[in-house]
């Protein structure tokens, strides 16, 4: 419908004498007529405009506009709009789009009832997105404004009308509040002031660096800034400027600045600096030198102070010459993170605008919760996809009724394709199964596909699964308990016990169930033989984690890279200890970043490493108890079709000193007894598993890890009893008895 | 013409009424269409108002009727619910499902260049 309104609150309108659908003048910098629609009391004071009318009146967010009741106003005769160049499409294709709207008559039913005045910009929702027209003429000449109706002619001209801006709006940006206000303080306020710079005798920035991780909105940013302050927008990409000749890259990019400055309002943006002002120490190319030094040249030799801004991106900060970072020239610096979940809520809103979602609130509201560590990028290619997976069930029908070309019957055609498109509804499914295709980018090198285990499919280590749920679990789903109590959370957790008694297992119901993302790591993966190459791969993991907060790192067989130092052969081990360290009790904070490791040498892992402020939580895993085991055969054969003779309390006390690994095997091989037996026999008998067949699996498995089975009677076994010592000792459990009991006797 | 399944001859509304049901309204020969339950209320100290922006209409009517459906038997019963429903000239456009909340009584709108503004006395 209509678009061209402005809010404002009840008891304003009651202060004007209006109702919803009168007409209001603002006066900025133009003056232009609107029609109101009511809000609620808590805008009072305040007035709803779009970007593109905030744009066409000349006033900023935050500014004062006078606002006055119009009684009468003229109806137009006729109009004639100019679509305004688009950064995305060439004139050819936008001429294409202008005759396409005017065969469809869209123009007349948009713009109905709706006044309009001379120069007003108008933005009008099309397939390919929202393109911005100027009415450039109307009629009758002598009024500058006038009300479209029935009888107002719309004429489209073929002219392509000059955009100073990118058509972007701060209202097209979801989740960078902040970064807004603060985009504004730094460029919008001098730009637009610049007679209160100068009294106070300060002087506006040159330049501000964007950094943060791909797909944030750095781009987005600039482009939203240039489109509010009216200025003209230079981009500059690495490689446009470079040239085959000789000092060529220089001049070109010393025109662009001459541009700018003759053009002013301006701001010049570099996407992916990096590329074009690498560290001149670190390249050996002369060409790339010189561009960098012309940058800088032309930075400092900046006239226009507050009217030509440099905006630059990159996710790689510090791969940038440093003089550039100086004051003077990128005066200030934004970090730019991936969002929060009110700020995927608000990108979520913002892509989704125009899509029909069933039950929208609810299923953006839970869909921001999930979509953890999605930068604004990710978002957007979520929201296509789930509308993509919607209109797949539709895409025959709708292909047919296109191709169906009988010119009589196109009203009814028509009908039948609203009918079509009023049927499409995009529903919560389709969201799960774009999040199913979508990853989050900033992930995609670190992402593992979350395994499917719960917490109820562990069978005993009730005081482990305790311990986890209340250092991991509680610190991410409730941090303001820890805030009330004043303290910080633990930052890391070690699990520590014999092989097989379920330490993975735990890590994966806690990667699965806890709201938070999940990066995997394998010990000895991170070592390189190239020197530096292992810590930079720790430095990486945690630089991902901190940008993904909340994240759980997980180091699997954490011996491997945490050995003590001094003892180790290799100094590149030393190195990772070293990096290690730092990147957890760092100067740098470890926020919202769990790590959680596992070994079954704690004996080895370098004691700075476990002292209080790093992996200061130890969760021991013991071999199961009687009352465990059960819980682990239960587990385990849950959904095995047991024959009703098959007791399994009888493998309990014949269990004795197994671990969970040990029980898993033993039900499946009895499981794969069975199969065997199905498969061998000529008859189709159904598959069921006897007493039998955990009989002989559990002769297996005992034979398989070097134990006699337990004997009933006694209830011991020497064997049994010699593995569990040399497990004990295995996992220095009688050292760390040995030191309690020392403890105690200094104590 | 049945003479029993003729819904004014006033039979089925009696039939209704003494099987507890609510009668229908004078408008129940209409088909109701899918009721919007979500309205974005405004409320002030002493109104309530829906704001509807009906820009491609030129003519509209307002009304307030009661809420019909079909039960299980085919047959119109009255909810006890009331819907908003706007009308053009020609077809029915929207209809809202009223809060019980809202005194029905006094309501009265406005359709001025295509925005329609239903207020609600309180």
């Amino acid at each position: 419908m209509g678009q061209i309104l402005i809010t404002l609150s009840s008891n304003d309108m009651e202060r004007l004498g209006i109702v919803s659908g009168e007409i209001v003048q603002l006066s900025g910098e133009k003056k232009l007529c609107f029609r109101v629609m009511r809000v609620g009391e808590e805008f009072s004071g305040k007035i709803g405009l779009d970007g593109v009318i905030r744009s066409t009146l000349g006033v900023s967010v935050g500014e004062k506009i006078l606002v006055s009741k119009i009684e009468k106003i003229p109806k137009l005769k006729s109009i004639t709009l100019s679509v305004l160049e688009h950064d995305e499409f060439n004139k050819e294709q936008l001429r294409t789009f202008n005759s396409q709207l005017k065969a469809g008559e869209k123009f007349k039913q948009l713009l109905n009832n709706a006044p309009l005045g001379l120069g007003q910009k108008i933005s009008i929702l099309t397939n390919v997105g929202n393109l911005i027209y100027i009415v450039s003429k109307c009629s009758p000449k002598n009024i500058s404004f006038g009300l479209v109706g029935v009888e107002t002619k719309i004429d489209l001209s073929e002219e392509i009308g000059e955009s100073s801006g990118t058509n972007v709006y701060y209202e097209d940006i979801g989740g960078l509040k902040e970064e807004i206000e603060k985009i504004r303080e730094m460029i919008e306020f001098p730009m637009k002031h610049p007679d209160i710079f100068q009294r106070l005798g300060i002087s506006a920035p040159k330049g501000v660096l964007l950094t943060g991780p791909p797909g944030t909105g750095k781009t987005l940013l600039a482009k939203a800034v240039a489109t509010e302050t009216d200025a003209n927008f230079i981009s500059i990409a690495g490689p446009e400027i470079m040239s085959k000749y000789h000092g060529g890259s220089e001049e070109n990019l010393r025109k662009k600045f001459e541009d700018a400055e003759k053009n002013s309002p301006t701001i010049i943006f570099i996407d992916e600096v990096d590329a074009s002002a690498p560290k001149r120490g670190e390249t050996h190319d002369q060409a790339e030198k010189r561009v960098v030094a012309q940058l800088l040249t032309s930075m400092d030799g900046l006239k226009g102070r507050g009217k030509v801004v440099v905006m630059a991106a990159t996710n790689r900060p510090d791969d940038l010459d440093e003089a550039l970072r100086r004051p003077g020239r990128f005066d200030r610096e934004l970090r730019i993170n991936p969002p929060t979940d009110e700020g995927r809520r608000e990108i979520l809103q913002i892509h989704t605008r125009n899509m029909p979602i069933e039950n929208k609130e609810a299923v953006l509201d839970e869909f921001s919760k999930k979509t953890i560590g999605y930068t604004g990028a990710d978002l957007e290619v979520l929201c296509k996809e789930a509308a993509l997976k919607s209109v797949k069930p539709f895409y025959s029908e709708l292909i047919t009724l296109g191709e169906e070309n009988d010119s009589k019957d196109n009203h009814n055609q028509e009908i039948r394709k609203q009918e079509l498109l009023d049927k499409i509804k995009i529903t919560r499914e389709h969201f799960i199964h774009a999040m199913k295709i979508v990853e989050p980018s900033a992930m995609r090198e670190v992402l593992i596909k979350k395994p499917h285990v719960k917490w109820t499919d562990i069978g005993g280590l009730d005081y482990a699964k305790e311990k986890l749920r209340e250092l991991v679990e509680l610190p991410l789903i409730r941090p303001d308990l820890y805030t009330m109590a004043g303290i910080k959370p633990s930052k890391g957790i070690l699990l520590t016990g014999p092989p097989g008694t379920g330490k993975t297992l735990l890590v994966k119901a806690v990667a699965n169930e806890a709201n938070a993302n999940f990066i995997s790591v394998k010990g000895p993966e991170l070592v390189s033989k190239w020197v530096g190459e292992s810590e930079k791969h720790v430095r990486e993991i945690f630089k991902k984690a901190r940008q993904v907060a909340p994240c759980i790192i997980f180091f699997d067989e954490f011996d491997s890279i945490s050995k003590m130092r001094g003892i180790s052969m290799s100094d590149s081990t030393e190195k990772i200890v070293n990096q290690l360290l730092t990147e957890l009790d760092g100067i740098e904070e470890l926020e919202k970043v769990m790590v959680i490791a596992a070994t079954n040498r704690r004996d080895l892992i370098d004691p700075a490493l476990l002292r209080p402020g790093r992996i200061d939580s130890i969760v021991e895993l013991e071999i199961p108890d009687e009352k465990t085991r059960i819980e682990i055969f239960k587990v385990h054969t849950k959904n095995m079709p047991l024959e009703k003779n098959v007791n399994i309390n009888d493998y309990i006390k014949k269990t004795n000193n197994w671990t969970g690994a040990d029980i898993e095997a033993v039900c499946r091989n009895a499981g794969i007894n069975a199969i065997k037996k199905v498969y061998q026999s000529a008859k189709k008998e159904k598959l069921t598993i006897t007493q039998a067949d955990f009989d002989k699996a559990l002769k297996e498995v005992a034979k398989q890890i070097g134990i006699s089975i337990e004997d009933e009677k006694t209830g011991v076994n020497e064997k049994s009893e010699e593995k569990k010592k040399d497990i004990i000792k295995n996992t220095s459990k009688k050292d760390l008895n040995k030191k309690k009991k020392e403890n105690e006797n200094r104590r | 013409m049945n003479f029993f399944d003729d819904d004014n001859t006033g039979i089925g509304n009696f039939l209704n009424e003494v099987m507890g049901r609510g009668s229908f309204s004078e408008y129940d020969n209409e088909t109701p269409k899918k009721v919007d339950e979500n309205l974005n209320l405004i409320n002030v100290k002493e109104k309530s108002y829906f704001v509807f922006d009906l820009s491609i209409e030129d003519h509209i009517e307002v009304e307030i009727v009661d809420q019909i459906v079909r039960n299980n038997y085919g047959e119109k019963v009255a909810t006890g619910k009331k819907v908003l429903r706007i009308k053009n000239l020609n077809e029915i456009l929207r209809e809202l499902l009223i809060p019980k909340s809202l005194k029905i009584k006094n309501f009265e709108w406005t359709f001025n260049n295509g925005i329609l503004e239903v207020s609600f006395k309180k």
